[in-house]
């Protein structure tokens, strides 16, 4: 099987899955060359997922896209700034026909994981088995991002920016509700609690 | 408090041969006559802006023109793009060694080049705080003066006082050839450098807590550009900030091949410390040019181009011509490698030899360009000392800018703004680090001696008070 | 035994008290052996960096080794500690407790260290308080606890040492509270004492806390939030680089912005010193005649990893003895404690262990117990963002209440609930999961099943109003929370292994209380929504009910530990009640010194460090002066 075939279908369907424009989390030019983090996450899914889901997922994801012209496609994308880009109907699409099943919607649960916190984790949903993906990953990781801060361990900010709001702090959502409630299933176990164990 | 001041400071001398020092003997192995003080080698008028070449790269040329910027508009991928990167490296590597006397580089096997006309750090941050001049003569520390040395015409000097000063940063180790001594280092800014630091005030403390005092105030350095003919006003080309790092080495005019190194006769000079505990020395010696790292910074670049080179004996020498490696010895396989000398660190007491390798191959896209590079200057110079470095790799980011969150339709610099390579390290300059050493991601630490951003350049947190007459 | 020279010192243990100490002594020109443990730390910390970007549980030790030899406690040994204990009493042979403390209940302690050069500094959090003047007296103004055998006064001027030594941030003009006064400027006597560096920026997150305290007040102290002094550059200082707010503090700062023992030992070897890595002191050994110790046993081994058993190779293990005119325990509050319970002999006086005629060793085993509570504020405080901590509340450091309850400090947090919950991690992946999804406890559930944006604005929208306080509270000493030699296990080498007994009396539980009270109060008046889950089951779990309160009920905490190991070796005047005197001389051996925390003699609230460094250069002085 040619990877690199594969990897325009990854990285759309990881678009629409993350939120993140194809070109942020796949940019054409990357230092990584022909190992960036989006060909490291193909490689494991295929090392480590059930390879017919996952080809079943990637060849779904192909049809739905398969209409749509291309300069929606990442492979053609020619704009080296992100713009969101995911057409609404397209996300819907993944939703009808990929979220529905449930193991293509797990499998889609553990691409999403990937991108965001940069592990593998054996099982899904995850408990506390599993590993990280690369150090590349760890720093590319887009739950850090996604909380306007950065990967802990890796600033690219100078002295003192933590003073003021981030620079994208207007971009920051309402509240979501917080609610609590007994029913819920206990926490995902995964990197939490008692482990800082100094201060 | 403790501050380990390795201070290792080399002065040329000119004259040093006519001085009765004569044994260096023919011109290809004895250093180049020192250049005036002062002198500015403008780019020749005929300069034009570097185009991206293209495969498979024709255009090298021997030139004294000192590229501008890089145009990367367009590029498909970071291995395509790498070779414009490290064609500029090259390009700039010749023009900065361009002889300062109207000759062809390497005509006469050394000379004298246009770098090493530019100030050095001590020469801009100097100890009392005061205003700079580019080009004006130095104090020599007394210890240089002794009774058998001869009143000497500054050319330049090679220190080691402050951080990177020291030679391999952060206190990471000396770097110690087969003969047990140490390397030593000098850091070179360019006239556009210089001017922006003078005008701005950052040669001295206050200054530059004066220049932090205006909030809309951040140290941006000039930036390199190819220019545009198409926007009004017109942007004429521009070289931007370039600063030098070199890395020496004491030559044995006996035993050394004296043709294969760029040289200079210096003054090497150990200042005196407390702590740790280190005397004052000074001594006239011939060195050779180990290391060259080459910084440039353009519009299109904010997080710079850093181009690196080292003289090809470095690390395995060159068993054809019978030169054997400076740093490593193949007769000792089972020495650790890439590890610093035990402590105490004393430049004036030998040490025991560094056996070092290179962590990180050169890929093979910039072998195939220094030998491109090496083959032309050996053709058209063939005493040429030049012919003897090779790059080891250009890191440039990939990403330099991101929209500004604030405002979609502008752009802003983009933290380390992606680097390729990842890591990027000279055997000579970042020895125990080579592995992770990332030159961008290091220098975006870089500060005033306030703690603001100091746009990549550690030079500025040399600056000392002022002190008041 | 290999015939080894005599140091004018020798030392065990290259931590900060064994770094500072080596480095004091060598500039004064003594001849300084340091033995340690560890392995020789890597020319460049990227070795320890690869380790924590790779490790699933980015835990304050997941940067660093953890041999067989010289085997560390993990955080993430804590939660099984009753497990261990239960699986111990069921199979006492042939069971061997995964976790190097065995710990005995009836709570567990929390606290880890590392055994590398440079020792837990590595993952200190930089925070660089001073004791209070009322510290070192509770006794006398309180009642509790005991006194000092020193007051703030005498330690002040090697704080400021300590401070410039460190490279400390901070402004006297803030930091001025509950009695704490500063003297001269070292270098120019005719000016006031300055901090070396400048105050680190307090974050945003604080700012806006600060705004929501306003002006508040508790158990009788008017409340405000303070930056705190901290141990990382401001300003380029000491060859190091400025602090870029990589909020990795702990386990690692990637850059050593923050300073960390490593520096000290280098700058002890470029003064001559000689540090003997690979090497377990094991034994101290005492001249039957005079009582003066006569040398240190140690262990060198060539791999960490190795066992020391009747198969291993010859030549993997030599022993030796270090010989010295004075030595120096350095080998923090355990390790210490073991090594001197490890060297009883049937010498007279020695039958308890080295310099413990007192008995004292190994007993009064304290920490700052770390009372977390968590909480949404209504806009965002966007954390995660700049240094672990860079303000906090001092305020309830010191009052009459401490007649009753515990002091505390509040650190506050700059990465939201990373320490409580493991955020982001866990809410991702809670908004990840299908259906609805715990984050702490039942207290804070999600919708899960999200993806696309949908999932970027649930994640941003939870974790940027995150955040915690981090109260530490005081803790008394106590005779019976010690460390004894196990009789049971041993590590690789065949040391026994240190078996704590540890609790927290009532005194500590109702400054917890307070603190949990107090948290409790300021999210109210910020408007903040308290999260914390405090599990009755967890491992962790401790009781307390308010005496003051007759209808109160038994309250469920959870106990954390600050990583602040001190006690087992106390300083005091009296010889039969303490193991050194104010100058950190044994009072049983005359050319015996020990430094670190392990003398503290009581905790107060400031995180230790630069306490332990200052007294390490008061007992420097003391050696110094021995050797004329």
């Amino acid at each position: 099987m040619n990877v690199g075939e594969l990897l325009p279908d990854f990285v759309g369907l990881s678009s629409v899955l993350t939120g993140y424009d194809a070109n942020t989390i796949a940019p054409k030019v990357d230092p990584l060359d022909d190992n960036t983090v989006a060909m490291q996450y193909l490689r494991l899914m295929l090392a480590k997922a059930d390879n017919e889901i996952f080809l079943q997922t990637l060849a779904v994801f192909r049809e739905i896209v398969a209409d749509l012209p291309d300069a929606w496609n990442w492979s053609n994308a020619k704009d080296p700034l992100f713009k969101p880009n995911i057409p609404a109907d397209v996300a819907a699409q993944v939703k009808a026909q990929i979220l529905s099943n449930a193991e293509m919607a797990a499998m889609s649960r553990r691409m999403i994981r990937l991108w965001y916190l940069a592990t593998w984790y054996v099982n899904e949903p995850p408990d506390f088995a599993g590993e990280v993906v690369s150090m590349d990953a760890y720093k590319e990781g887009l739950a850090w991002p996604t909380i306007q801060a950065h990967p802990m361990g890796y600033s690219q900010l100078d002295f003192g920016y933590w003073a003021d709001p981030p620079p994208s702090a207007g971009t920051t959502p309402p509240a979501p509700p917080i609610r609590s409630g007994a029913s819920a299933a206990p926490p995902a176990a995964t990197q939490g609690g008692k482990q800082r164990g100094g201060i | 408090m403790s501050r380990l001041k390795l201070s290792l400071v080399v002065f040329a001398l000119a004259g040093f041969v006519a001085l009765g020092l004569g044994h260096l003997g023919s011109s290809a192995q004895s250093p180049p006559a020192a250049a005036p003080v002062g002198v500015t080698a403008a780019p020749a008028p005929s300069c034009t802006p570097f185009p991206v070449p293209t495969a498979p790269f024709v255009d090298a040329q021997l030139s004294p023109c000192i590229p501008f910027a890089v145009s990367a508009s367009d590029f498909a991928s970071v291995s395509r793009a790498q070779p414009a990167f490290d064609v500029f490296s090259w390009r700039s590597f010749v023009a900065l060694n361009w002889p300062t006397d109207g000759t062809t580089i390497g005509q006469d096997g050394d000379n004298p080049t246009v770098w090493e006309t530019y100030n050095e750090s001590y020469q801009v941050f100097l100890a009392d705080g005061s205003a700079p001049h580019w080009g004006a003569p130095v104090d020599v520390p007394a210890a240089c003066k002794g009774a058998n040395l001869p009143v000497f015409r500054m050319k330049q000097k090679v220190s080691d006082e402050v951080l990177d000063e020291r030679g391999q940063p952060f206190r990471t180790g000396p770097l110690i050839d087969q003969r047990g001594d140490y390397v030593r280092y000098a850091i070179h800014l360019n006239k556009e450098t210089f001017d922006y630091v003078l005008d701005n005030g950052l040669y001295n403390k206050e200054g530059q807590a004066k220049f932090a005092s205006r909030p809309a105030n951040v140290v941006d350095l000039p930036a390199g550009t190819n220019g545009s003919a198409k926007t009004s006003p017109v942007v004429p080309p521009a070289i931007g900030s370039i600063v030098i790092k070199s890395a020496w080495r004491l030559l044995d005019p006996t035993k050394d091949k004296l043709e294969r190194y760029h040289k200079s006769n210096v003054l090497v000079y150990t200042a005196p410390s407390d702590d740790p505990p280190i005397k004052e020395r000074c001594e006239a010696r011939t060195v050779g040019l180990v290391g060259f790292h080459i910084m440039h910074k353009t519009a299109a670049h904010p997080q710079w181009i850093w181009s690196t080179f080292e003289q090809v004996d470095n690390l395995r020498g060159d068993k054809a011509a019978g030169v054997p490696a400076t740093f490593f010895n193949a007769a000792f396989p089972r020495r650790k490698i890439n590890r610093p000398p035990p402590m105490p660190w004393n430049p004036n007491v030998k040490a025991p030899p560094s056996q070092i390798v290179r962590d990180i191959p050169i890929d093979q896209g910039a072998q195939a360009l220094n030998k491109q590079w090496q083959g032309l200057l050996r053709s058209k110079t063939p005493k040429s000392v030049w012919q003897f470095y090779q790059l080891i790799s250009t890191q440039w980011p990939t990403k330099a800018f991101i929209p500004d969150p604030k405002d979609p339709t502008k752009r802003v610099m983009n933290g380390f703004g992606a680097p390729a390579p990842a890591t990027l390290g000279n055997a000579m300059l970042e020895t125990y680090t080579q592995r992770s050493s990332s030159c961008i991601e290091c220098h975006k630490n870089a500060t005033t001696t306030g703690g603001k951003f100091g746009d990549f350049s550690y030079l500025l947190q040399r600056a000392q008070p002022e002190k008041k007459p | 035994m290999s015939q080894e020279k005599i140091y004018d010192v020798v030392i065990v243990g290259a931590g900060i008290a064994g770094a500072l100490a080596a480095y004091k002594l060598a500039a004064a020109g003594k001849s300084v052996l340091v033995i340690d443990g560890g392995k020789r730390t890597p020319d460049s910390r990227d070795a320890y960096m690869q380790q924590f970007y790779l490790a699933m549980a980015k835990t304050p030790e997941s940067p660093y080794p953890n041999y067989k030899n010289t085997p560390v406690p993990l955080s993430l040994d804590i939660g099984n500690w009753k497990t261990e204990r239960a699986l111990e009493d069921a199979f006492k042979e042939g069971y061997t407790p995964p976790g190097y403390l065995i710990q005995k209940g009836p709570l567990p302690f929390c606290s880890t260290y590392e055994r590398v050069a440079g020792g837990t500094t590595w993952h200190w959090s930089g925070t660089a308080l001073r004791l209070l003047p009322a510290d070192f007296k509770l006794q006398t103004n309180y009642g509790r606890g005991i006194d000092w055998p020193i007051t703030y006064d005498d330690l002040e001027p090697f704080y400021c040492e300590a401070e410039q030594e460190i490279g400390v941030t901070g402004d006297t003009g803030n930091q001025g509270y509950h009695g704490i006064t500063f003297g001269k400027d070292p270098k120019d006597p005719s000016k006031p004492y300055a901090y070396p560096m400048p105050e680190i920026p307090m974050s945003y997150l604080d700012k806006q806390v600060a705004q929501g305290v306003g002006s508040m007040s508790f158990d009788g102290q008017v409340v405000s939030v303070s930056p705190t002094p901290q141990g990382r550059n401001s300003v380029p200082y000491d060859e190091r680089r400025v602090c870029a707010g990589n909020t990795n503090c702990i386990p690692i700062c990637p850059i050593q912005a923050k300073y960390d023992a490593t520096i000290h030992i280098a700058k002890a070897a470029q003064h001559g010193a000689k540090i003997q890595y690979r090497s377990i002191a094991d034994k101290v050994l005492v001249d039957p005649q005079t009582g003066l110790v006569s040398g240190i046993h140690y262990v060198k081994f060539t791999d960490p990893d190795l066992p020391r058993t009747p198969t291993a190779p010859q030549g993997a293990f030599k022993e030796g003895v270090a010989k010295g005119k004075i030595y120096v325990i350095a080998a923090h509050a355990i390790e210490t404690a073991k090594l001197l319970l490890n060297s009883a002999t049937d010498q007279q006086g020695l039958a308890d262990g080295v310099a413990n005629r007192s008995d004292q060793v190994g007993r009064n085993l304290m920490d700052h117990p770390v009372q977390l509570s968590y909480a949404f504020n209504r806009n965002p405080l966007y954390p995660f963002r700049g240094p672990l901590a860079t303000s906090g509340i001092e305020s309830l450091r010191d009052g009459p209440f401490r007649q009753k309850h515990a002091a505390f400090r509040v650190e506050i947090g700059n990465e939201g609930w990373n320490w409580a919950t493991g955020d982001p991690y866990t809410t991702l992946n809670a908004l990840v999961s299908p259906g609805r999804n715990s984050v702490s406890g039942p207290n804070h559930t999600v919708q899960g099943g999200l993806f696309g944006s949908d999932l970027r604005n649930a994640l941003n929208g939870f974790v940027t109003r995150e955040f915690r306080f981090g109260s530490l509270v005081e803790q008394l000493p106590i005779s019976e929370n010690r460390i004894r030699l196990s009789k049971d296990y041993t590590d690789g080498l065949g040391i026994p292994r240190p078996e704590i007994t540890y609790d927290v009396d009532d005194y500590t539980r109702s400054g917890y209380a307070a603190a949990r009270k107090f948290a409790l109060a300021v999210f109210q008046k910020m408007g903040a929504t308290d999260m914390t889950f405090v599990n009755d089951a967890d491992p962790t779990a401790f009781q307390f009910t308010d005496p003051d309160d007759p209808g109160a009920k038994p309250e469920t905490y959870l106990l954390n530990g600050a990583g602040h190991v001190m006690g087992t070796c106390r300083m005091g005047a009296d010889p039969a009640a303490s193991v050194v005197g104010p100058d950190h001389r044994s009072h049983d051996h005359k050319n015996l010194f020990i430094v670190g925390s392990s003398v503290f003699t009581t905790t107060g609230t400031a995180n230790p460090t630069l306490t332990i460094a200052a007294l390490t250069l008061m007992a420097a002085d003391a050696i110094i002066a021995d050797l004329k």
